[in-house]
C-alpha cells in the first residue's frame, strides 16, 4: 500500500490534494438545509446509473419506444426497479433543487463574492429541468406525446422567430420520429455533457471560495 | 376441435341473445331499447374501439359525467370492488318507445385489463355480495371474459353498479405482470337516439325538412303525429313525428329548414372515464419498508456517532 502511495506521490503530488481535503472544516453555522445541495448531486449521480442502465434496452423509436419500456418494465429483471428509480429521483431532483435554490437565496449566498456560483446554478437548474421536459417524453406514451407537443409549441408565441424555433426543437413541422430523436440524443448525450461541465465549475468555485457566512 | 368448441360457444351464446331478446320482448313490449347492450354485443367484437372511444356512445349521442372509484392499488388473487356511478335527477323522466313517459334505465360496461375477471360468487364477502343483488353481470362474450356488462337495469336503484372483480395471479398467468393497468368504464342513463340499423328514435328532437308554412297539424296518439307544411311554390309536403313529443310549433306558423318542431325529449345520456390501478407485489413493499428502515437506521447511527465525536471534541478542548 505504501509503495502505491509513493508511486501516485512521485508522479501527482496527491498529499497536497488530501492535505486540501481534509484541512477544510465545516463552519457551525452550517445546519441540515445545507444538505439539499449534496442530495441533487446524489440524485444527479443515481440518474447517471439508472439511465444508463435503461439505455440497454430503450429503442428511441415511435414504433417501439413504448413497447420497449414496457418490455423493460414486465420482463426485464429489475428492470421496473431501475425505471421506477429513474422517475421518482428525477422527481426528487427537482424539489430537492428547487429547495436548495430557496436555502441559497435565504442566506444569502449568491452576494459578493459568488454570483458566479449562483449564475452557473441558475444554468444548471435550466438544465435539470430540460433533462425532465425530454425525459418525459421519451416512452412515447399518451401523456408524453401530448407534453411533447404542448412544449415544442410554446415558441411558436414568439414573433418572427417563433415558427423556425418550434421547427428547431420538433425536427419538423409537427411531432414526430424526429422530435423523439431530437429528445433522446439531448436527454442522454448534450444535457449530461452541458450539465458535467456546469457542474464541474459550480463545485470548484465552492472549493475555492467555501461556504458562504453566516447570517 | 378448439375451434369448432369455440363455434359451438359461440353459436349458443347467439341463442342467449336471441332467447334474452324476445324474453325482454315479450315481458316489457313497450321498451325495445332496453336491448341495447345486446346489440352492442352483436355489433362490435370489442366495445372499445382503437381510439378510445367505448361504442355505446354510437347510439346513446348525448355526453353525461360517469365516475369509477377503483382501488389504487391490488395483490394477485385479491377480490375488490369498482364502482360505476351514473348520477342522473330521478324526477325526470324520459320517452319510451311508446311514446309514453316513464323511468330511465341505466347501464354500464367495464374494460378489465386482459386476465382480470369477475369475481365467483364463492369468492365475495357478505357485504359484497348484497351489494350486487340486484344486478345481473355478464362478460361481454365468451372470448371476452375481461369486459363486463351490466344492464338496462332501472337507474333509480342503480346510480352505483359494483362490480367484484378477481386480479389475476402472474406466477400463475404468464399474459399479466405486476404493472399498473388502466380500467376503461362507459356508463349510460336513459334510451339512445339511433337503432343499430341507423334509424332514429323517437327519444331525438325533431326538425322540419322543408320551408314553408304549416296547413295542418294531425294529433294521433298511436301513429304520430302528421305536420303538413305547404312551401311557397304551393307544394304540399307531410313530415311524420312520432307520437309523446311536444310540439313547439302550432298551425300557420311560417318554418324553415332544420327548424325545431319538437322539444328535445332526451334527459340522459352517456359518459366514459378510466382509471389506473396497480398489481402489486407483496415482496416489492417488503423490500421497500426494509429499504426505508435500514435508511432510517443508518442516518439515526449517523447522528449518534456525531453526537459522540462532538462529545470527545468537546472534552479535548478543556484540556
Amino acid at each position: 500500500m505504501g509503495k502505491v502511495y509513493d508511486w501516485f506521490e512521485e508522479r501527482l503530488e496527491i498529499q497536497a490534494i488530501a492535505d486540501d481535503i481534509t484541512s477544510k472544516y465545516v463552519p457551525p453555522h452550517v445546519n441540515i438545509f445545507y444538505c439539499f445541495g449534496g442530495i441533487v448531486l446524489t440524485c444527479f449521480l443515481v440518474q447517471v446509473a439508472t439511465g444508463f442502465a435503461m439505455t440497454f434496452y430503450y429503442r428511441p423509436t415511435v414504433t417501439e419506444a413504448f413497447a420497449s419500456v414496457e418490455y423493460l418494465m414486465t420482463d426485464v429483471n429489475f428492470g421496473w426497479l431501475i425505471r421506477s428509480i429513474h422517475r421518482w429521483s428525477a422527481s426528487m431532483m427537482v424539489m430537492m433543487m428547487v429547495l436548495h435554490v430557496f436555502r441559497v437565496y435565504l442566506t444569502g449566498g449568491f452576494k459578493k463574492p459568488r454570483e458566479l456560483t449562483w449564475t452557473t446554478g441558475v444554468l444548471l437548474s435550466v438544465v435539470t429541468v430540460s433533462f425532465g421536459v425530454t425525459g418525459y417524453s421519451l416512452p412515447w406514451d399518451q401523456v408524453g406525446y401530448w407534453a411533447c407537443k404542448i412544449v415544442t409549441g410554446v415558441p411558436e408565441a414568439i414573433p418572427v422567430i417563433g415558427s423556425p424555433l418550434v421547427e428547431l426543437l420538433r425536427g419538423g413541422v409537427s411531432v414526430g420520429q424526429g422530435t423523439l430523436t431530437r429528445f433522446y440524443s439531448l436527454h442522454t448525450f448534450v444535457l449530461p455533457l452541458i450539465a458535467a461541465v456546469l457542474m464541474l465549475m459550480h463545485f470548484l468555485m465552492i472549493r475555492k471560495q467555501g461556504i458562504s457566512g453566516p447570517l | 376441435m378448439r375451434k369448432e368448441c369455440r363455434r359451438k360457444i359461440g353459436k349458443s351464446f347467439d341463442f342467449l341473445v336471441l332467447a334474452s331478446i324476445a324474453i325482454q320482448q315479450l315481458v316489457l313490449p313497450a321498451s325495445r331499447a332496453n336491448a341495447f347492450p345486446i346489440y352492442a354485443q352483436q355489433a362490435y367484437k370489442n366495445p372499445r374501439e382503437a381510439n378510445g372511444r367505448i361504442v355505446c356512445a354510437n347510439c346513446h349521442l348525448a355526453a353525461k359525467t360517469v365516475e369509477l372509484e377503483a382501488p389504487q392499488s391490488i395483490l394477485p388473487d385479491q377480490v375488490f370492488e369498482t364502482t360505476v356511478k351514473i348520477p342522473y335527477d330521478t324526477s325526470k323522466k324520459q320517452i319510451l318507445g311508446s311514446g309514453k313517459k316513464g323511468g330511465l334505465n341505466v347501464g354500464a360496461v367495464l374494460v378489465l385489463p386482459e386476465g382480470f375477471k369477475l369475481a365467483p360468487k364463492d369468492k365475495l364477502s357478505a357485504e359484497l355480495k348484497s351489494k350486487i343483488a340486484s344486478v345481473y353481470i355478464t362478460p361481454y362474450s365468451p372470448t371476452l371474459e375481461n369486459i363486463l356488462v351490466v344492464g338496462p337495469v332501472a337507474g333509480e336503484k342503480n346510480q352505483e353498479i359494483h362490480f367484484p372483480i378477481l386480479a389475476p395471479n402472474p406466477e400463475t398467468d404468464k399474459r399479466v405482470h405486476f404493472f399498473k393497468y388502466p380500467l376503461y368504464v362507459g356508463g349510460n342513463r336513459g334510451r339512445g337516439q339511433v337503432y343499430p340499423d341507423g334509424q332514429k328514435t323517437n327519444n331525438n328532437q325533431y326538425l322540419s325538412s322543408v320551408s314553408g308554412k304549416v296547413v295542418n297539424i294531425e294529433i294521433n296518439e298511436k301513429t304520430g303525429t302528421k305536420v303538413s307544411v305547404q312551401d311557397t311554390n304551393g307544394n304540399n309536403s307531410e313530415q311524420l313525428i312520432p307520437a309523446g313529443l311536444d310540439l313547439l310549433i302550432s298551425k300557420s306558423d311560417i318554418i324553415r329548414v332544420d327548424q325545431p318542431l319538437t322539444a328535445d325529449p332526451n334527459v340522459g345520456g352517456f359518459g366514459q372515464t378510466d382509471k389506473e390501478i396497480v398489481l402489486q407485489n407483496p415482496t416489492r413493499i417488503y423490500g421497500y419498508v426494509a429499504f426505508a428502515f435500514v435508511t432510517m437506521l443508518t442516518q439515526v447511527l449517523l447522528v449518534v456517532k456525531k453526537k459522540q465525536f462532538e462529545k470527545v471534541q468537546a472534552a479535548e478542548m478543556n484540556f
